[in-house]
């Protein structure tokens, strides 16, 4: 019944594109490993994971469906999903989103949803792989003009975690109700008022509001403050920036205060307060925030010099109290990226945190990467990077290095290896750990892509657009093509 | 079997279509400025790239500066250039410090739910596009390597002659 119903929406939505003139987009995500992962006891586990998006509109209107899929040789754990369907319409000030969609109510204190671009997730305890994504399942109905918006939202947030494999209900736990009002005046300042109403299955309902200012003292000095808070406890979250510029030299600067504010299953993500970082060591190191208990800061500075060098300062610090305990975090990041002539270019980092949450003490960070053009047409990358730091009176160090060849952006091969001597991660008797891995990327058009990871991959944390999540470790083939259809 | 079934629906109806052209719909979105634009507003005479991008993504902020010297050697040809910032809560209080930092003079406009990215179902950071006057897609590139930038000098070029 299920295939069948999937099937039909198929046919439906691809065969508009000739029955009405509109346009009808297709992206197709497949993915297939064969090799091991963490826990399993087959050498070779084979998987399959295919996700298609159908998009169709016209003007105004338009219609979208996504159907994905996971299959291996376990029972319980494949799955076929019409993971989402939406009918939306848009015209001048009015938009109306019905079915599965993206909504993020200020700055994600009270509700944050999002999409991560081709990133997988697999849970360790579900074994099961689906896009990572969280979005809501209801309608909404907006009204912007260029001073005042209102929206009314009543939707069901999606809880990641639990796989397709779970139905609908036990994944869908949170009924938001909400209302959002934003206001302009004097020009560049805005006011924003929010009521939310939270529905858990079998825990009664929850109300909270927020409200928030921004907008620009001058030009080059913008400001944000947000409070949000449970009508009928203490719990509050606060958030608030300022970033400005002057010349070559730029800031911003942020505050949180967080207590006792998770909603939900999870459904709000306050800004972390913490910079994102993309270099290896530290995007697998980096601070998650707690909405439970936490207050800290963000300092971030930026300098550009005339030869175009850039310097990136950063500071941030996040306390977290549980039971009459406190954990401090604190880091200390500065990046330099620069040139040498034409043909080379670079950027090191170096960086010194202390994260007793983790336990960690002493992370001390550097890195280097590279960028040389060997020609028009040919560059090579090398990187490398190398982390420190004590974790229960032993001495914790990794260290990577990746050398990528990049062909006219349309091939793309790497060879990274990591060696690390963490107690967490080498197997036992051993003392260290090596990874090796290979990938191959080839993108003949923009219409498809295909890439091949052959070797080892080291799991953990993993923060990608703002959010975080664990990945596995994994070692043998993966293979994945993303292809890209458009009618008119 | 049952993969097997599901497999002939993964190779639906889509693959007898031919690839074609993509229009992109007119939409708002808020700049550094906090105040709504539309692309109608921002187009170019004859070209208008958007540049997708986020203040953590590395190649993005690599591609910029090299756009930025695009958008001042053309836009006085009927090119116009707009960058969409796909940061979230997390890190959109940066895009201001970034976009002077790097020296943009291009328009930047934010996007925190990146609903405009993921309506035209573009994958990767950064995603560059060019469309004609009639907002069609006639170029897409995903990824930044430097030497990228002259491809699209080349593409604009042949496009404003």
């Amino acid at each position: 019944m299920k295939i069948d119903r999937i099937i039909l929406i198929t046919i439906f939505i691809s065969s508009s594109a000739f029955l009405l003139p509109g346009q009808v987009s297709i992206v197709n995500l497949l993915e297939t490993q064969i090799g091991k992962l963490p826990n399993e006891t087959a050498d070779i586990f084979p998987s399959f994971y295919d996700r298609t998006e159908i998009d169709y509109r016209k003007k105004g209107f338009s219609v979208n469906a996504t159907i994905e899929q996971y299959h291996t040789t376990f029972d319980g754990r494949g799955y076929l999903d019409l993971s989402q369907l939406a009918v939306g319409y848009k015209k001048k000030k009015w938009e109306f989103k019905l079915g599965n969609f993206y909504e993020t109510l200020g700055r994600g204190l009270l509700l944050r949803s999002f999409e991560i671009p081709g990133a997988l997730l697999e849970d360790i305890g579900f074994r099961s792989r689906n896009y990572f994504h969280r979005d809501v399942l209801g309608a909404s109905a907006k009204y912007r003009s260029k001073k005042v918006s209102v929206q009314v939202l009543r939707a069901d947030v999606l809880n990641n975690v639990l796989p397709p494999t779970f139905d609908r209900p036990e994944r869908r736990t949170d009924l938001i109700t909400a209302v959002q009002a934003k206001l302009k005046f004097l020009k560049s300042h805005e006011v924003g008022l929010t009521f939310l109403s939270l529905e858990q299955s079998g825990r009664g309902d929850q109300n909270f509001v927020s409200g928030s200012l921004r907008g620009s003292f001058f030009s080059g000095l913008d400001y944000y403050g947000e409070y949000a808070g449970n009508v009928d406890s203490d719990n509050f979250a606060i958030y608030s920036g300022l970033t400005g510029y002057k010349g070559s030299f730029s800031f911003s600067l942020e505050y949180k205060k967080y207590s006792d504010f998770v909603l939900g299953a999870g459904i709000n993500e306050p800004p972390a307060g913490v910079k994102q970082q993309t270099y290896r060591v530290l995007n697998r190191s980096i601070h998650v925030s707690n909405p439970l208990n936490e207050e800290g800061y963000q300092i971030d500075l930026f300098y550009n010099f005339k030869n175009g060098t850039i310097i990136n300062m950063n500071h941030s610090l996040a306390k977290n109290t549980f039971g009459g305990n406190s954990t401090t975090f604190r880091q200390f990041f500065f990046e330099l990226q620069s040139s040498i002539g034409e043909n080379i270019e670079y950027k090191g980092f170096l960086d010194y945190s202390q994260d007793p949450f983790k336990g960690e003490s002493n992370r001390f960070s550097v890195g280097l990467y590279s960028d040389i053009g060997i020609n028009e047409n040919l560059r090579i990358l090398p990187e490398f990077e190398y982390q420190s730091f004590e974790r229960s009176q032993n001495g914790v160090y990794n260290f990577n290095a990746l050398l990528g060849i990049n062909i006219r952006s349309r091939f793309f091969y790497s060879i990274l290896g990591e060696i690390t001597n963490d107690p967490f991660i080498i197997n036992e008797g051993k003392g260290t750990r090596i990874y090796l891995g290979n990938t191959v990327r080839y993108s003949p058009t923009y219409r498809h892509t295909f890439q091949l990871f052959f070797g080892e991959r080291r799991g953990g944390p993993q923060c990608s657009a703002g959010v975080c999540y664990e990945i596995l470790d994994f070692k043998g083939f993966e293979v994945r093509w993303i292809g890209k259809f458009r009618v008119r | 079997m049952k993969i097997l079934r599901s497999l002939v629906l993964t190779v639906p109806v889509f693959f007898l279509y031919a690839a074609q052209a993509q229009v992109i719909d007119d939409f708002e979105l808020e700049n550094v400025d906090n105040e709504w634009v539309s692309l109608e507003e921002l187009k170019g005479e004859q070209l208008t790239i958007i540049d997708f991008w986020a203040t953590w993504c590395k190649p993005c902020t690599k591609a910029m500066p090299k756009l930025n010297e695009i958008y001042k050697e053309f836009k006085d040809d009927g090119l116009s250039m707009i960058g969409i910032s796909c940061d979230g809560p997390r890190s959109i209080a940066k895009v201001p410090a970034v976009v002077n930092t790097l020296g943009i003079e291009y328009h930047i406009l934010k996007d925190i739910d990146c609903e405009v990215m993921n309506t035209y179902q573009f994958q990767a950071f950064p995603t560059l596009i060019m469309l004609d006057s009639e907002n069609e897609v006639i170029y897409v590139h995903e990824g930044f390597s430097t030497g990228d930038d002259r491809e699209f000098k080349q593409v604009i070029e042949q496009r404003l002659k």
